[in-house]
């Protein structure tokens, strides 16, 4: 592909010499959407933080494999000095205590724009007003003058994206940008991402414990379980014909309004790194295990065109699938 | 769906609640809870959602209007009142719902010391029992919450609100601190209690997906009023309340 912004590919990330996170494969193309999905400790944050050059900060590293944008090589921690905010957007995770209590709101982003120099020919000021209109905030001078205490959760977070896209990077991260909202502004905010990228075409990586946020908003999605990629491929795809056995119980697991039948729990819980299994990470808690499942871990395959599954017995699994057996 | 009966377990008449001096934050609620029955309590942050909770349970008292259960006002059912438990609630954070210093088993075993006045070793069995029905049992039970995960948290609340052999269970957000693989299995169980246990639910939710679940009437609310209220499919697919019909559009 010549159109791809971002690749990772075998990437293994480690804190304190111990490995979290590895198997990571996936590619974000020019303004394209990529969803990373999975539970609490699947790695899903610390492959953002890769992304986003701020493993250091929490003692982590690289530890294999590769990372590049537009081709140029990330795994060097010094790469990152001239892209952070320019080529590269964060929205983080806790944003909503990521503004300073102490600050305008305006002062916040004509800073921001100050470093980053992108004023352009209309002033800081302006520049400042022009960002909190694109982020759908009204009265934008209003808010300008206001402190963070006294907005709202969403429009805290629209904020943030201000603030991200204020270096007009051509990637933006927004790790779980909508967990701590209310339903209605979580949906507001997800559109919001997705008319941004459209429109500046810059390219996303969204990541949420939730399919349901990501399928709303991306292309291709990434799941992860217990620090490894098991599934990547088109969001849509992958919804309607998952293959592996952990995105199909994630999707049997979750109520909608559609179905109202007995959920099916997944049992048990997932692996954590002082307890990995030797072979494939999800084999204690999947229906599907077999002897095979203990030895190795698995890699992804590809079982389509652009979909890949880290699952010894995908194939199989469809047909039972399909047979009605399961 | 049991047969319900014709008194309501729990009863909240035209409620109205001001903290202190403060403004009105709940006007005029009106909710009904039949043995075995389920209701959904939904809204943003801010609706009044948890302070209605808190009135239910007993632990505020309305500034005007009443709650009663068993046809019985709060005001009246004195601190070692029998009847003070049953109604029990199940928090939404479930670590820091349980006491850090008490293993699960001792969490558990407590209820039965406090409640029934039973002897440490009667009481210690029945908490075994109690714990291996929302599916904890072995080395487990020894364990202080910190040690668990956070499904496992949640079973050890629910297992405690069980213990003090309540009516209703009034859970607040009780999965939205949880994976989605392991809120299934905690949705599962509340389910299970009323059908099994014919024990009324008050479901606390801001995800219009678990309240369709659980609950077969549901009130909406904005800003301390009920603005919608009706059976729970009814409401999710016909709303008659734009601020309902804005709740359901944002369900992904």
């Amino acid at each position: 592909m010549t159109n791809t912004l971002l690749e990772a590919s075998e990437l293994a990330i480690e804190i304190d010499g111990r490995q979290l996170v590895s198997s990571v494969n996936f590619s974000v193309g020019k303004g394209s959407a990529v969803g990373i999905v999975g539970e609490t400790g699947s790695g899903k944050s610390l492959t953002c933080r890769a992304v986003a050059g701020s493993l250091s900060t929490i003692g982590g590293r690289i530890s294999a494999g590769n990372l590049k944008l537009n081709g140029k090589d990330l795994t060097d921690p010094k790469a990152y000095a001239k892209l952070y905010g320019r080529i590269i957007g964060l929205v983080p995770q806790n944003s909503l205590s990521a503004l300073n209590p102490l600050m305008r709101i305006g002062t916040h982003l004509i800073e921001t724009i100050k470093i980053l120099g992108t004023g352009g020919g209309i002033g800081t000021k302006d520049r400042a007003i022009d960002l909190l209109a694109r982020v759908g905030l009204h009265k934008p001078e209003h808010v300008m003058k206001q402190y963070p205490h006294q907005l709202s959760g969403g429009m805290r977070q629209r904020v943030m994206i201000a603030l991200a896209i204020a270096g007009r990077p051509e990637l933006l991260i927004a790790d779980e940008p909508t967990t701590a909202l209310d339903v209605s502004v979580q949906k507001d905010i997800i559109e919001l991402l997705g008319q941004l990228t459209r429109e500046e075409n810059m390219a996303l990586i969204l990541v949420s414990h939730d399919l349901g946020v990501v399928s709303a908003a991306t292309e291709n999605v990434a799941v992860m379980y217990s620090g490894m990629v098991v599934e990547y491929g088109p969001t849509k795809e992958l919804l309607q014909n998952p293959r592996h056995p952990y995105t199909k119980a994630l999707l049997a697991a979750r109520p909608s309004l559609e179905h109202t039948g007995r959920l099916i729990g997944i049992p048990g819980t997932p692996a954590t790194p002082d307890a990995w299994p030797t072979g494939c990470r999800f084999a204690p808690r999947c229906q599907f295990v077999q002897d095979s499942c203990l030895q190795n871990v698995p890699t992804l395959q590809s079982v389509g065109s652009s979909h890949q599954v880290a699952c010894y017995r995908a194939d199989e699994i469809e047909i039972l699938d399909n047979a009605g057996e399961v | 769906m049991k047969h319900a009966t014709d008194e309501p377990v729990l009863l909240a008449s035209d409620v109205s609640f001001a903290y202190g001096s403060g403004p009105t934050v709940l006007h005029n609620i009106n909710l009904a809870l039949h043995a075995g029955g389920a209701i959904g309590i939904v809204g943003e942050s801010g609706s009044g959602k948890s302070t209605l909770a808190g009135l239910l349970v007993g632990m505020s008292t309305p500034t005007s209007g009443s709650v009663t259960v068993h046809g019985r006002p709060w005001k009246s059912v004195r601190r070692r009142d029998p009847q003070r438990l049953a109604v029990q609630m199940v928090f939404q954070n479930p670590y820091t719902a349980l006491n850090p210093r008490l293993t699960i088993l001792n969490t558990v075993a407590e209820v039965f010391q406090v409640s029934e006045k039973s002897s440490k070793a009667e009481s210690l069995e029945r908490a075994r029992d109690m714990l291996s029905q929302v599916g904890l049992t072995g080395s487990v039970l020894n364990k202080r919450p910190e040690d668990l995960s956070g499904g496992q948290c949640q079973r050890v609340g629910i297992a405690r609100a069980l213990a003090a052999k309540p009516s209703v269970i009034v859970a607040d957000e009780p999965t939205s601190a949880l994976d989605v693989s392991v809120q299934a299995q905690i949705l599962n169980q509340l389910r299970d209690l009323r059908e099994e246990q014919d024990i009324g639910l008050i479901l606390i939710s801001h995800d219009l997906n678990v309240v369709s679940y659980l609950t077969d009437s549901a009130i909406v609310m904005q800003h301390g009023k009920v603005v919608e209220q009706g059976p729970t499919a009814q409401l999710l697919n016909a709303p008659a309340h734009s601020y309902t019909q804005n709740l359901v559009d944002s369900v992904f």
